[in-house]
């Protein structure tokens, strides 16, 4: 921290203060290198074929949770979107006859437009409408292609011969090297959404999505920040559609039913809605329930669903969230030796729990704060307690909640009645 | 002047279905703030029903339209307390999108668990009536949307008088409006839940037995009057009985005058596209509240 000039350790004081952790990078790409090695030593087509589904799956649940899970849109088409990448690359590449590496950039576009024409009129529209427009919308695309009769799209059987992006290699090897490049793009991916999240912007969002009134009134500009969104999580899509028909040659408009929505929603929602990594885990955890039920293929949804229904009961956070806490409580039980009040606000706010009462944990930040953040800023900056305000996690300044208990302004949120 | 007559006619009686499918989404959402995806899927079970008895126990299909309605109206009662149930009153999720997402996902379920049951192929079910009555000229109707019409205006006047007459409907009104006051008068609001999910299966079920003729009886046969009772939800403005109601007529019509003139393969995407010119008009629906207000 020494060399750090005093304007730059404020900012990453400040930038700890609301919550935003720095993107690991060089993690991230020690584990893309060590799970590189997965397919030169584990010698199992079906497997590494298995791990690509799980990485295509990856994709689409981050983009999808993108505007699900980070802005609160109500977006039930994102099938659709991911979709109208798939066939907008394949059908440039069987009609046109161009390589798929030209055919690709042009489906991630196409998802993105199509994206921002889904979402544009749905942005002014509460939870609920906004949903059945989109999903509206992703019926009427359904529906078009299954009744085009004349075979530009192939109908109801879907679209067949789809220029591989490997075809110039051998089968095994094309399947090697669609590991390593949805492996490469699905970390790229979760970094962008990741650095995302943790900017002015993705705090945007997250203010939107916990309350539109306090975020408008902040000065936030909703339809600006929803369209970036949807464009971001839109171009995602796009290019998870695109690999998902060049990997398999071919989509077809099933691809858009509800069994696969649910699918995707399951993922997400066990995985945990609204956090980077709950979509990644999801996608591997579903993937793999549904490998162990491979031979009762029928059972699979009805056992899925059920997983979704108990996650949602018991730990609505998903397994990031379930994760998240656990580690908390951890490290909660181990401070407990150093002076650290277990329960204390670092630990509400990790839990998502109602906020504590501020009177015991108040040693408790001072203690961290004195030693994390004495350098530059601290002098005049006394700790205070993370308390949640309309579920947005702020830093109150001069907002103590007085002795006769009075709740503070805004810490009910406006969404509920 | 025939073609248009027809399509009046054949409009009128999709209008009926659509009112009773979506006055079960409408009550629903009213009473729990829940989006009921799984109303679809209450019609698809009815249907199963109602082919059970008549096809393979040879009843007559009258008694299938009532042992369809029970069957759905059951499965309503067990979609409250698998998906709605557990999520009620819990501060820590956002009630009305894990609702949604619940019942999305046990609709997808009873799709799997009929497939498990039936297996994936259509079943054809007998209409109530068969033969067609002839009007005037060439403009013909099959006795079965005479019978859709004349059952789902029976239900349409049997639940308005249950919801403002009946003990039951009225503290369902009484949850609807004021959940708090309605729980200091006394309303079991607990048993209102479930009281109106059955209600709401019932009516999904009529709806799923009398599209059964028309249509196929098969495991995805939930799907497309989920949407159009979404989308008639949507113009409506969720919760409000007496926009359900109007643009249930209203949706039925330009269904079927676009499927007349245009044809039936453009009739949802011009419905889509005049809903998205009507949502960017009037945000809340036709006789919704712009707000949190309920009924």
């Amino acid at each position: 921290m020494s060399d750090m000039t005093p304007a730059a350790a404020a900012k990453a004081k400040l930038a700890r203060t609301l919550t935003w952790s720095k993107t690991p990078v060089v993690p991230t790409i020690v584990i893309v290198i060590v799970l590189a090695f997965i397919p030169l030593v584990w010698r199992n087509d079906y497997i590494i074929s298995l791990l690509v589904l799980m990485l295509l799956f990856s994709l689409m649940t981050q983009s999808w949770n993108l505007t699900i899970g980070m802005c609160g849109i109500w977006n039930f088409g994102q099938l659709a979107i991911i979709a109208i990448g798939g066939y907008a690359t394949g059908l440039l590449t069987i009609n046109l006859g161009i390589s798929a590496w030209l055919a690709l950039p042009v489906g991630v576009l196409a998802g993105g437009l199509a994206a921002v024409i889904m979402v544009l009129p749905s942005i002014r529209l509460r939870g609920i409408y906004a949903s059945m427009l989109t999903f509206a919308f992703a019926e009427v695309v359904r529906l078009l292609i299954i009744a085009d009769s004349s075979g530009f799209t192939g109908g109801p059987f879907g679209l067949t011969g789809v220029k591989g992006l490997f075809d110039n290699l051998s089968p095994s090897w094309s399947l090697r090297a669609y590991f390593w490049l949805t492996l490469v793009l699905c970390a790229a991916v979760m970094l962008l959404v990741h650095r995302m999240m943790n900017s002015p912007f993705g705090m945007g969002l997250v203010s939107l999505r916990e309350s539109v009134r306090f975020s408008i009134g902040m000065g936030i500009n909703r339809r600006v920040q929803f369209i970036m969104a949807t464009l971001i999580s839109g171009l995602i899509a796009g290019l998870a559609g695109g690999l998902y028909a060049t990997f398999y040659h071919g989509i077809t408009p099933s691809f858009m039913g509800l069994g696969p929505m649910g699918l995707m929603v399951i993922m997400v929602v066990v995985g945990g809605l609204g956090t980077v990594r709950g979509p990644i885990i999801g996608a591997f955890a579903v993937t793999i329930l549904s490998e162990l039920l491979r031979d009762t293929v029928m059972w699979r949804l009805v056992v899925q669903g059920a997983l979704l229904l108990l996650v949602l009961a018991f730990w609505p956070a998903g397994i990031d969230g379930l994760l998240t806490r656990s580690l908390a409580k951890l490290r909660g039980w181990m401070n407990v030796g150093q002076g650290e009040v277990e329960g204390g606000p670092h630990v509400a706010v990790a839990t998502g729990a109602a906020p504590v009462d501020p009177g015991p944990s108040l040693t408790a930040p001072a203690a961290q704060a004195s030693e994390a953040t004495s350098a530059v800023v601290a002098a005049a900056d006394p700790p205070k307690p993370t308390r949640k305000v309309g579920g947005f996690k702020a830093w109150l300044n001069a907002d103590q909640p007085k002795a006769d208990g009075k709740k503070p302004r805004g810490s009910k949120g406006d969404k509920k009645t | 002047m025939e073609t248009l007559v027809q399509a009046l006619i054949s409009g009128l009686v999709f209008g009926a279905i659509y009112a009773i499918m979506t006055m079960g989404l409408t009550l629903v959402y009213g009473c729990l703030r829940t989006l009921n995806m799984a109303q679809g899927a209450f019609g698809m079970v009815g249907g199963y029903a109602a082919w059970v008895i008549t096809t393979d126990m040879g009843a007559p299909p009258i008694v299938g339209l009532f042992v369809g309605a029970l069957a759905a109206a059951g499965i309503g009662i067990l979609t409250h307390f698998i998906s709605i149930k557990p999520l009620v009153g819990r501060k820590d999720i956002d009630f009305e999108m894990t609702a949604y997402i619940s019942t999305l996902v046990v609709a997808i379920m009873f799709s799997a668990a009929i497939i498990l049951l039936f297996g994936a192929r259509n079943k054809a079910i007998d209409p109530l009536i068969e033969g067609r009555l002839h009007v005037f000229g060439t403009v013909t109707v099959a006795w079965q949307q005479v019978a859709v019409a004349v059952v789902a205006f029976i239900c349409l006047g049997g639940l308005s008088l249950m919801l403002s007459r009946s003990r039951q409907g009225l503290s369902i009104m009484a949850v609807a409006q004021q959940f708090d006051a309605a729980k200091l008068m006394g309303v079991p609001a607990g048993r209102v839940y479930w009281v109106t999910m059955a209600l709401a299966g019932l009516l999904g079920g009529i709806a799923g037995v009398l599209l059964a003729p028309l249509y196929f009886v098969s495991p995805s046969a939930g799907d497309l009057p989920i949407l159009k009772g979404l989308t008639v939800a949507v113009v409506a403005g969720l919760g409000s009985i007496r926009g359900t109601i109007y643009a249930a007529f209203i949706i039925g019509l330009i269904e079927a005058l676009v499927a007349t003139y245009v044809g039936s393969l453009w009739s949802l995407p011009v419905l889509f596209a005049l809903i998205v010119v009507f949502m960017i008009v009037r945000p809340y629906g036709l006789f919704g509240k712009p707000e949190e207000e309920r009924l």
